[in-house]
């Protein structure tokens, strides 16, 4: 799992938003507003190379969520990102 | 009737959060109509300090922040200024390996330089990259050098310009021009005299501390006394005492702002950076307060150089322009006689021209 490079969450109030600059003209950027849990995913994805049951477990332990709740959650939210090209799955 | 907070002065709260983490000031602003943040908005924009005070909007409690749509266009400009920043970085390193070919190490100014003294350089709104070279031979080697693959055009003044990868870069003859003679003529002993500093950017050099604090406030002036400046150089300025003041030469600066009638202009331009900008007084040169109005009012006229977009309903004469440049030189005179006569010769020399 790769997340597109100089895609970086900045934390605006109690959002955290992530801007994708296609060309140069700040019509063509699209913004991305992510709530704590989405932001949490974004910012582990990378880790246990893939692995979605290992960061289900590692979700489990810092949100109130069961593991399989969780692994539903990152797995629909990856879905998603790789529909808009933000993530490739290997 | 309420009283609402001064475009300008929200905008500068903004950067002082940004530049130096004081959030408690920023938290304290009142909360904003839509209305009033567009034209804050807008106001970051024409003073190309937009991605600095999108930082310093991130630091505001969430019941202060702007409208949802306007936060997320402030996010894409700050966005698109970090990836500008990346390409400049990009272009420098190309730069640096052409000339580098050529065994000449080139002396970067202002722009990236200044960025890196930045708590977020990437926010800093760049325009092109300014390189020196020393000495004409060597000008002309690296001219030679970046030429073979960019077209070159010359510059006014002597010197080169080229566009690469988008980016503007200028190969300049002087890092002086348009200063009096006697001025252009200490600053180059100093440049002589002071050792060049590592550059940021890989492979090049940028000016040492009291060269680049002379050569900011020098480029400040030069601006303020023409079309107008922008908040961004005083930024510049600011992190720039901030950052590299201890490691100045001050009494040479102050002995040379003296020599050249312009000890009033550098105490007014570090007053402006402690009641505007928040810098301590400890971190600038001068303890005396002269009244930093002059330099707001330019400012806050002409945003960055001047290039206030100027609307078709406003009706304004060709001549405003013109108009607008007579009365900086005229507020200035007081603290800049030297340079603002010398500059006058040279705007009328070129209007005669």
């Amino acid at each position: 799992m790769k997340k597109r490079k100089q895609l970086s969450l900045q934390k605006i109030g109690n959002d955290q938003v992530m801007v994708e600059v296609a060309g140069h003209r700040v019509n063509q950027a699209r913004v991305y507003t992510l709530n704590e849990t989405a932001a949490w995913i974004w910012e582990n994805v990378e880790r246990h190379r893939g692995d979605i049951g290992a960061l289900a477990q590692e979700m489990s332990r810092v949100y109130d969520v069961s593991p399989p709740k969780a692994q539903e959650g990152i797995a629909r939210q990856i879905e998603q990102w790789s529909q808009w090209g933000l993530v490739t799955t290997d | 009737m309420e009283r609402r907070p001064n475009t300008l002065d929200t905008l500068l709260t903004l950067v002082r959060a940004a530049l130096w983490g004081r959030d408690a000031e920023a938290a304290a602003l009142p909360c904003l109509h839509d209305a009033e943040w567009q034209a804050l908005f807008d106001e970051a924009c024409r003073q190309t300090v937009a991605g600095l005070a999108f930082a310093g909007l991130c630091r505001l409690p969430a019941p202060k922040l702007p409208p949802k749509p306007l936060s997320d266009r402030w996010a894409a400009v700050a966005a698109l200024i970090a990836r500008q920043n990346r390409q400049m970085q990009l272009v420098a390193e190309e730069v640096s390996r052409l000339c580098g070919a050529v065994g000449i190490t080139p002396i970067q100014f202002k722009g990236l330089t200044v960025a890196a003294l930045y708590p977020q350089p990437s926010l800093r709104e760049c325009g092109d990259i300014d390189l020196y070279f020393g000495n004409d031979d060597r000008l002309q080697r690296a001219a030679q050098a970046v030429g073979r693959s960019h077209p070159l055009s010359p510059m006014p003044e002597g010197g080169y310009t080229a566009t690469l990868m988008g980016v503007k870069i200028e190969l300049h003859r002087s890092m002086f021009a348009l200063l009096p003679a006697g001025q252009q003529r200490e600053l180059r002993q100093l440049e002589e005299s002071e050792p060049f500093a590592a550059s940021p950017c890989k492979k090049m050099l940028m000016p040492g501390a009291t060269l680049n604090l002379a050569m900011l406030s020098l480029h400040i002036l030069k601006h303020s006394a023409a079309f107008g400046i922008g908040l961004r150089q005083l930024c510049d300025l600011a992190v720039a005492y901030r950052r590299t003041l201890p490691h100045a030469h001050n009494a040479w600066l102050t002995g040379f702002y003296r020599r050249h009638h312009l000890q009033r202009w550098s105490a007014m331009t570090d007053t402006f950076l402690h009641e505007q900008l928040g810098v301590e007084r400890s971190c600038t040169l001068w303890g005396d307060r002269v009244s930093p109005r002059p330099l707001r009012r330019i400012v806050e006229a002409g945003g960055n150089f001047g290039l206030r977009p100027r609307s078709p309903q406003r009706n304004e004469p060709p001549t405003a322009r013109l108009a607008t440049v007579a009365r900086n030189l005229l507020s200035l005179w007081p603290y800049a006689p030297q340079n603002v006569a010398h500059l006058t010769g040279v705007l009328l020399h070129r209007c005669l021209r």
